[in-house]
């Protein structure tokens, strides 16, 4: 896991209402399948991606572009899979849900 | 002297000291611990945390296959939280730093993250406050379980006051300590009020704010007649309230001598009492006080107590039962009637989402969106229907859509078990709650289509004069002698004799002996009442002829305001039965 890789990515908010309750929890669900510290730095603040409490206080608006770190031996798998959340929005398929 | 005034919900007068039980907010006993203490109270968070872990996992797992996957989410967001890493350091950094308590900690830090997010003045964000207070709450109740615990080590008689208590809570108190109870929440009709009326201990609900001026010891007297608890009574109400007292125990003794006697008027017309029963244990109840059958079973006992649903043998085991200790005696089973005030635990946080529950997805509309759930019970229902005189009977129908269509599950059921070679009863009357106005517009229609009627006067009521019973403001508008509900009443007893249906009301209208004339003389011969009620009603009947009660039923409709309605029944009833009205108040 301290093998030192580091991966550093842009992303942007892109659901109407910021950062809620529903995308974070995919967020922390996702994060938590990767061994990688994973986290997202706003506005000065930085947060855990596998807390929801941190990534609610994050408070990010819509539109606003967070500073993605992901370190570990997975952080490129697992910037790679956060990356596409925010990219597809957000979008729950019945799938996903389980 | 203080007293405070709620809604009656079982009948009874009792007096002794008073148990305060924690309000919705935590008291947080201290908020300190030793310093050697650190390890063992680091180990009672783990341990408080998973159990709330493993009752949330539950929860979505119930939730998710009961309603549906989007459903479940909501307890998957809230699994987050509670294993949330943040959380988790921070609480055990406040134990083990600042030796602060377990029960702090976690107040502590949750209520900042809330406060956090309110600030914020990010409208999702702060409903999210809820959550975390319900997580708070969730915590609390696990590491301060032992404070409900008193409940389960009482060593002498007590009344029991508290913001709220959960059916479960109020289902195994022990009746040999708590001599009655009261809380600051909750209505008529909620599962505590009818699990006191099955517990048979008085009880008033809804008494508003009240355990911040009670610090618990006082002695109080606990009026379950009338719906009043009385903190520090002087000496002229405790004389006045051992006379009522005495008085009461005088007209019950008189009473017990009824259960052999038939419910027949003076001139000789008979009229069917049953009872009204929620736990199968109740039956005995009924049978002890001459009930000639069950008219209202309500199953959603099942649904309230475990944590899990309850599989078909669950419903099977239950219902014969009931069905078995009423030998020939006819009893209606009532399918799940969940929802509104009435909401399983396990679903909770699920309905509390709803805006407006009274009018949402409760009742028949969830059997009927849950087809699976709904068989389930069904097949229950039929396979006992073999062992006795078994009716089934559908509540809150309101249109002739959802009648159909619940008779067609049930013909699917038949269907299916016909097929397994499974017995049942082919013949079993089918019939339906009338508990909303459509459904009395429309009764004529209706009486083509159903075995029979139950009129369900608790929620007729509430969506005739659109009141909520538990609100207070609005309270006054639920009226039981509303001109409006008698025609109500008149309209379906009218639809069901041109069909030569039968009708029952049930309710809490027909619990109430002044009722009795006016129903009898509208053309009602079927009554379904708490079993308490049940020697009250037969005095009443046997006190009665019919000639009386048709000439008080054609006065009382042609009143104008319940007020007049119901002090007009009052006085024909103190005509009839003096004993049986009690004038005396505070």
């Amino acid at each position: 896991m301290e093998d030192g890789n580091v991966v550093f990515r842009q992303v942007q908010v892109t659901p109407e209402h910021g950062l809620h309750l529903s995308p974070i929890s995919q967020l922390v669900r996702k994060a938590l399948t990767f061994s990688s510290t994973i986290s997202l730095k706003f506005d000065g603040r930085k947060a855990d991606v596998k807390s929801a409490f941190d990534l609610m206080l994050l408070a990010a608006p819509s539109g606003a572009i967070l500073e993605l770190e992901a370190c570990g031996s997975d952080a490129t798998t697992a910037a790679d899979a956060i990356c596409e959340l925010f990219e597809a929005g957000f979008v729950i398929s019945a799938s996903e849900i389980h | 002297m203080k007293v405070y005034t709620g809604i009656a919900v079982s009948p009874g007068v009792v007096s002794g000291p008073v148990l305060v039980l924690g309000s919705e907010n935590f008291r947080i006993p201290r908020k300190f611990v030793s310093r050697d203490a650190i390890d063992d109270e680091l180990h009672r968070f783990h341990v408080a945390l998973e159990d709330v872990c493993r009752d949330i996992k539950s929860n979505e797992q119930l939730v998710s296959s009961q309603l549906g996957a989007q459903y479940g989410a909501i307890f998957s967001a809230h699994l987050q939280m509670a294993e949330d890493p943040r959380l988790i350091r921070e609480v055990e950094a406040l134990i083990r730093e600042q030796t602060r308590s377990p029960e702090f900690a976690v107040s502590r830090v949750l209520r900042s993250y809330a406060e956090q997010l309110e600030k914020m003045g990010d409208r999702y964000l702060s409903e999210r406050t809820l959550d975390i207070y319900d997580l708070e709450k969730r915590l609390l109740r696990q590491l301060l379980g032992e404070s409900r615990e008193e409940l389960r080590n009482l060593t002498e008689p007590v009344i029991l006051l508290a913001h709220d208590l959960t059916p479960s809570e109020t289902a195994t108190l022990d009746t040999k300590f708590v001599l009655g109870f009261a809380t600051e929440v909750g209505g008529h009709t909620s599962h505590t009020a009818i699990l006191a009326g099955a517990l048979e201990i008085p009880a008033v609900v809804g008494l508003g704010r009240c355990l911040s001026s009670v610090s618990g010891g006082e002695a109080v007297i606990l009026d379950g007649d009338h719906g009043r608890v009385i903190v520090d009574p002087d000496n002229e109400t405790t004389r006045r309230v051992h006379d009522m007292q005495v008085r009461s125990l005088k007209i019950r003794e008189r009473l017990g001598l009824m259960e052999n006697l038939p419910a027949e008027t003076l001139d000789g017309q008979r009229v069917t009492i049953c009872g009204n029963i929620e736990f199968p244990e109740e039956v005995r109840h009924c049978i002890k006080r001459g009930a000639e059958g069950v008219g209202l079973y309500r199953t959603e006992f099942l649904f309230l107590s475990g944590n899990r649903e309850p599989s078909e043998s669950d419903h099977y085991e239950a219902y014969c039962r009931v069905v078995e200790a009423c030998g020939e005696l006819p009893v209606v089973i009532r399918t799940l009637d969940i929802g509104a005030d009435k909401v399983p635990q396990l679903l909770d946080s699920q309905f509390s989402e709803i805006q407006n529950p009274m009018l949402g997805l409760r009742s028949i509309r969830l059997s009927l969106l849950n087809t699976p759930m709904f068989k389930r019970q069904l097949r229950a229902i039929l396979r006992a229907s073999v062992h006795g005189n078994v009716r089934v009977m559908f509540p809150l129908i309101s249109t002739l859509l959802e009648f159909r269509q619940a008779k067609m599950i049930l013909m699917d059921v038949m269907e299916d078990l016909e097929e397994e070679g499974i017995p049942f009863q082919r013949n079993i009357p089918i019939g339906m709650m009338v508990e909303v106005p459509s459904a009395v517009m429309l009764a004529e229609e209706f009486a083509r289509e159903v075995d029979f009627f139950s009129i369900g006067t608790n929620d007729l009521i509430q969506y005739t004069l659109a009141c909520d019973r538990s609100d207070p403001m609005v309270a006054n508008l639920y009226r039981s002698g509303d001109p409006s509900i008698l025609r109500l009443i008149q309209m379906v007893l009218r639809a069901a004799a041109n069909h030569g249906k039968s009708v029952t009301v049930c309710g809490q209208m027909s619990s109430d002996p002044r009722f009795i004339p006016l129903l009898l003389g509208m053309g009602l011969r079927s009554l379904s009442a708490t079993p308490q009620a049940i020697p009250r009603l037969k005095e009443v009947v046997r006190n009665l002829s019919m000639s009386d009660a048709v000439r008080i039923a054609q006065h009382a409709c042609s009143l104008d305001l319940a007020r007049d309605v119901e002090h007009y029944l009052q006085g024909e009833l103190s005509r009839l039965c003096p004993d049986l009205v009690d004038n005396i108040g505070f």
